[in-house]
């Protein structure tokens, strides 16, 4: 049912329905933000990511293969807009950032939780390179199978193997040296 | 699972349970983004437009050229008939060389009166 009314929405989108793609935006926007926080750990970056990621999908929208699943699709989008800016910026992690989250968050609990999640990705993101970082956030917090991952990245299943193996590794090895 | 996989295990999960609030002008910024950035749907129709043209015109002069080549009607004079054509009439080889040995014949004929009639003329003078 809700697959059906997402293909309604999608062949008005193609036809130019703006009203349609909001109800599309609404479905996937928090995905996609969650998506962009956990790669880039910045929310400024975070929303210019989920705002481009939109603007492509509506630009693109007539070229979307029914065969594919539209998150998958969405995924791949926001993906590569993550990855091109990891790969750009390097992103380096600026402690004004947490404090504007603490402070942006009402929730005290919620602000602290956001702390140890960037402190977390900061971790990951120092040493990991930007496509083993992509493949651990997809499979270890997106959970998306092996397959998933592929369309999104491109990668074969034997690299997301392999990258996923190292990352977590490297992972593994960071948590034992924080303690 | 030892002790390292259990504490990533622990960490994964805590991280995962992390609930990440989208802003609340985030939906509004993006539609007044795309009210403003056009569609890239009208160079893919441009372009579409051109690709069926280009091939119907295409279709058509193929047309063209095998209803030319092969359903036009040919002449039956080949080329060694052409060197032998008049103007009014077609013939073929051996006609036109049964014409030529008729002409040489009668030339030759017409020699040999001449030259009879010249040996009379010296002959009684």
């Amino acid at each position: 049912m809700m697959q059906d009314q997402l293909s309604k929405h999608i062949q008005k989108c193609q036809h130019g329905d703006s009203t349609a793609f909001e109800y599309i935006l609404k479905q996937y926007q928090q995905m996609i933000f969650t998506l962009s926080f956990r790669i880039l750990c910045n929310e400024a970056d975070a929303k210019d990511a989920t705002q481009d990621t939109f603007i492509k999908v509506w630009q693109n929208i007539s070229t979307y293969n029914q065969k594919y699943k539209f998150s998958t699709w969405i995924y791949r989008i926001a993906s590569n807009i993550c990855f091109d800016k990891l790969r750009k910026e390097q992103t380096s992690f600026d402690i004004d950032i947490v404090d504007n989250i603490m402070y942006s968050e009402p929730n005290q609990e919620g602000a602290i939780n956001y702390k140890e999640l960037i402190n977390f990705i900061k971790n990951i993101a120092d040493g990991l390179p930007p496509k083993q970082k992509l493949v651990f956030i997809l499979s270890e917090l997106e959970e998306l199978g092996a397959d998933e991952i592929s369309i999104i990245t491109g990668l074969s299943q034997a690299k997301i193997k392999s990258n996923l193996y190292l990352a977590k590794k490297y992972v593994k090895s960071k948590i034992k040296e924080d303690e | 699972m030892n002790d390292k996989d259990q504490k990533y295990e622990m960490m994964i999960n805590k991280v995962k349970e992390i609930k990440i609030e989208c802003p609340e002008s985030l939906t509004s910024d993006i539609m007044t983004s795309i009210n403003r950035a056009p569609k890239k749907e009208d160079k893919g129709m441009l372009f579409n437009l051109v690709c069926w043209a280009s091939s119907v015109a295409a279709i058509l002069l193929l047309g063209l050229f095998v209803e030319q080549y092969f359903y036009t009607p040919k002449s039956n004079i080949t080329q060694s008939q052409v060197y032998f054509c008049s103007y009014t009439e077609t013939m073929t080889q051996k006609d036109a060389f049964d014409r030529i040995n008729n002409i040489i014949k009668e030339k030759k004929e017409l020699q040999d009166c001449r030259k009879k009639f010249y040996n009379n003329l010296v002959s009684n003078h």
